[in-house]
């Protein structure tokens, strides 16, 4: 299987406190990945520290076999690397349309047009056309963004992230607060990109009947380290991850 | 239905109300604008032009709050930038054109140079730091005596005529004729602005302005945008600058002052960050409430702020438009709140 992206030792901490704690993982094409993991164990530290978005304190990145340790986020975007965040992240003062059009706009290397019209760029209107009658926003695509229902507006957070073609897109909770008609849309956008696009997506997930019906793999994550990371049969098994799900459960049971 | 949409013009939200000014008003503004000195006197003709010179200052000020998210508080010293540049030209070389571009030209570099410092800060940092700047160069005018001529600023500068050698030669003595030029560069000016805001480019300057962090991962490098944008804004307020010299004939550092540095944050506050027409209608405003004020009192600056910021506070598009950036982190929090982290 190939290789998409692989680090050494990633370690992230703020102050005192190890978010992430020396991260060896590779992630392959193809390979539906989900980490999992009880709150705060580091999952979207994780993700921002593959994406750019926070710098590391040690270790390295490398996609696609070239080092990106220190590459900016936007360089990794253009090599191929997408995400969602799990906390609303659009662009709410502009329609869908346009939420959609700016990375499609990137994507084919129209941004930096400063005369031309937007609607001179027909590839650019077929292509946001196409993703948001794919994701089924096109009926809403005059609505500005900020006034979307938040299922909605967590379908647009995806449609942003696929709209650039990543070849590895992270989705940090993708189905979070939605309810089950609205996460059945974003499992079947899901499922379908990764078939007719072959993009590879890693997601954040709590709802662990989403995890274990989507995920080729799983990873575990507890205090900033890795303790599982298997096929779905073997995380399920796992005396490691069963321990950590539990006492969590027995804390909260405290509590 | 899907062309309404992609035929849309313009900044979103407030700025919907925009596109149905139609476009028959719009002519017949500009068709009176060109009649207007057959109209009035020569106070109102010299009046319009300060207008016309503050609505392209504001619109290229508004490119960095309205579209990009970015306030900036030295604009005036690009201003004067454009004004020192078209004076020393036009004291050497009297023909009006190489003055203008000269000064459009030496205010971008100013911009591109010091927006190369300035656009790594957002916000409150951003806003001081172009502060700080604009009064680096508002000293500068004020000690380079040799240069600027100090507090005396350069006197006796002609309104050249506009030549373009073998082609044409127009006189530009008469306020008359001046002010055509100044009219129809202006509108130029606007027309080439409101193409940019409505471009690619535009689009996704609106996009740095709502969320940074999700520009990044549309493969976009908020910095270089950021500084081009600031250069934009920069070339505009040079161009309002150095179309100053040949009005006044004489320029002094206040050009470059911070009180300066503040008339497009008004004009543009009057007017509406998010409608392109905004620092336009804002200018128009500016003037007026100032041209009453002044017949009252001599802290005519005092009384304008506190008018505007009545305005302001009274219409909710404004405060709004200040409070954007506490506002929709705030709005995003309750959209927050509903869902389990
Ligand atoms: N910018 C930051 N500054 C300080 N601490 C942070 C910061 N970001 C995250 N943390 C802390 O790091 C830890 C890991 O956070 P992270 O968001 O990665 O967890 P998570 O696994 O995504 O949890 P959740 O399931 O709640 O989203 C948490 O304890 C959090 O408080
Ligand atoms: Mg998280």
């Amino acid at each position: 299987m190939t290789e998409l992206l692989r680090t050494e030792d990633l370690s992230k901490a703020f102050g005192h406190f190890i978010a992430v704690d020396s991260v060896t993982i590779n992630f392959t094409m193809d390979t539906l990945t989900s980490i999992i993991g009880p709150n705060g164990a580091g999952k979207t530290t994780l993700i921002n520290l593959l994406t750019g978005s926070l710098p590391m304190d040690s270790g390295r990145i490398f996609f696609k076999g070239e080092e990106i340790t220190k590459i900016p986020t936007n360089e990794r975007v253009k090599r191929g690397i997408g995400r969602s965040f799990q906390i609303m992240n659009i662009f709410p003062m502009l329609t869908v349309f346009q939420n959609v059009q700016i990375p499609v706009l990137s994507l084919l290397n129209k941004s930096l047009k400063f005369f031309s019209r937007l609607d001179a760029h027909r590839e650019v209107i077929n292509e946001v056309e196409r993703i948001s009658k794919e994701v089924g926003l096109w009926d809403k695509r005059e609505v500005l963004a900020g006034e979307l229902s938040h299922g909605d507006q967590r379908l647009l957070e995806m449609s942003i992230a696929i709209a650039s073609q990543p070849e590895l897109c992270f989705l940090d909770e993708p189905t979070s607060g939605m309810n089950p008609r609205e996460r059945v849309k974003i499992l079947e956008n899901i499922r379908r990109l990764s078939k007719e696009r072959r993009t590879t997506f890693i997601i954040v997930e709590h709802d662990m009947d989403v995890v274990f019906s989507l995920s080729d793999r799983i990873v575990v994550m507890h205090r900033g380290g890795i303790i599982a990371d298997g096929k779905p049969d073997e995380i399920k098994e796992n005396q490691n991850v069963k321990e950590v799900y539990l006492g969590e459960e027995l804390e909260e049971e405290i509590i | 239905m899907g062309k309404s949409m992609i035929e849309r013009k313009g900044i979103s939200l407030f700025g919907r109300a925009y596109g149905k000014i139609p476009t028959v008003l719009l002519l017949a503004l500009i068709v009176f604008l060109f009649l207007l000195p057959h109209l009035v006197g020569k106070y109102v003709m010299y009046m319009t032009m300060h207008i016309l010179i503050l609505s392209v200052f504001s619109l290229g000020f508004n490119l960095l709050l309205g579209y990009t998210g970015l306030l900036s508080f030295g604009q005036a010293g690009f201003y004067a930038c454009g004004a020192y540049g078209c004076a020393k030209i036009l004291l050497v070389i009297p023909s009006l054109l190489p003055g203008i571009i000269c000064g459009i030209l030496f205010a971008g570099v100013f911009a591109l140079i010091l927006g190369f410092l300035c656009i790594r800060h957002t916000r409150i940092y951003f806003a001081m730091l172009t502060l700080c700047f604009g009064m680096m160069i508002y000293s500068l005018a004020w000690k380079w005596r040799t240069m600027t001529g100090g507090d005396d600023g350069l006197i006796g500068i002609p309104r050249a005529p506009l030549e373009i050698p073998g082609i044409l030669s127009i006189d530009m003595s008469g306020m008359g004729n001046y002010y055509y030029f100044v009219l129809i560069v202006c509108l130029l000016a606007i027309m080439l602005l409101y193409r940019i805001v409505n471009s690619p480019f535009g689009l996704t300057l609106q996009g740095i302005r709502d969320s940074e962090s999700r520009i990044a991962f549309t493969g976009i490098s908020v910095k270089n945008y950021r500084l081009i944008a600031f250069t934009i804004a920069g070339l505009y307020a040079g161009l309002a600058g150095a179309l100053i010299p040949p009005l006044e004939n004489t320029v002094t550092p206040p050009l470059a002052h911070w009180t300066h540095s503040a008339e497009p944050v008004m004009a543009t506050l009057l007017g509406g960050i998010y409608t392109f027409s905004g620092p336009i209608a804002g200018a128009f405003l500016f003037y007026v409430i100032k041209d009453i004020i002044v017949r009252f009192t001599e802290y005519w600056l005092i009384w304008l702020g506190a008018i505007v910021l009545a305005l302001v506070m009274g219409l909710p598009g404004g405060v709004v438009s200040i409070f954007q950036r506490r506002l929709i982190p705030w709005i995003r929090l309750q959209f927050a709140k509903g869902s389990p982290r």
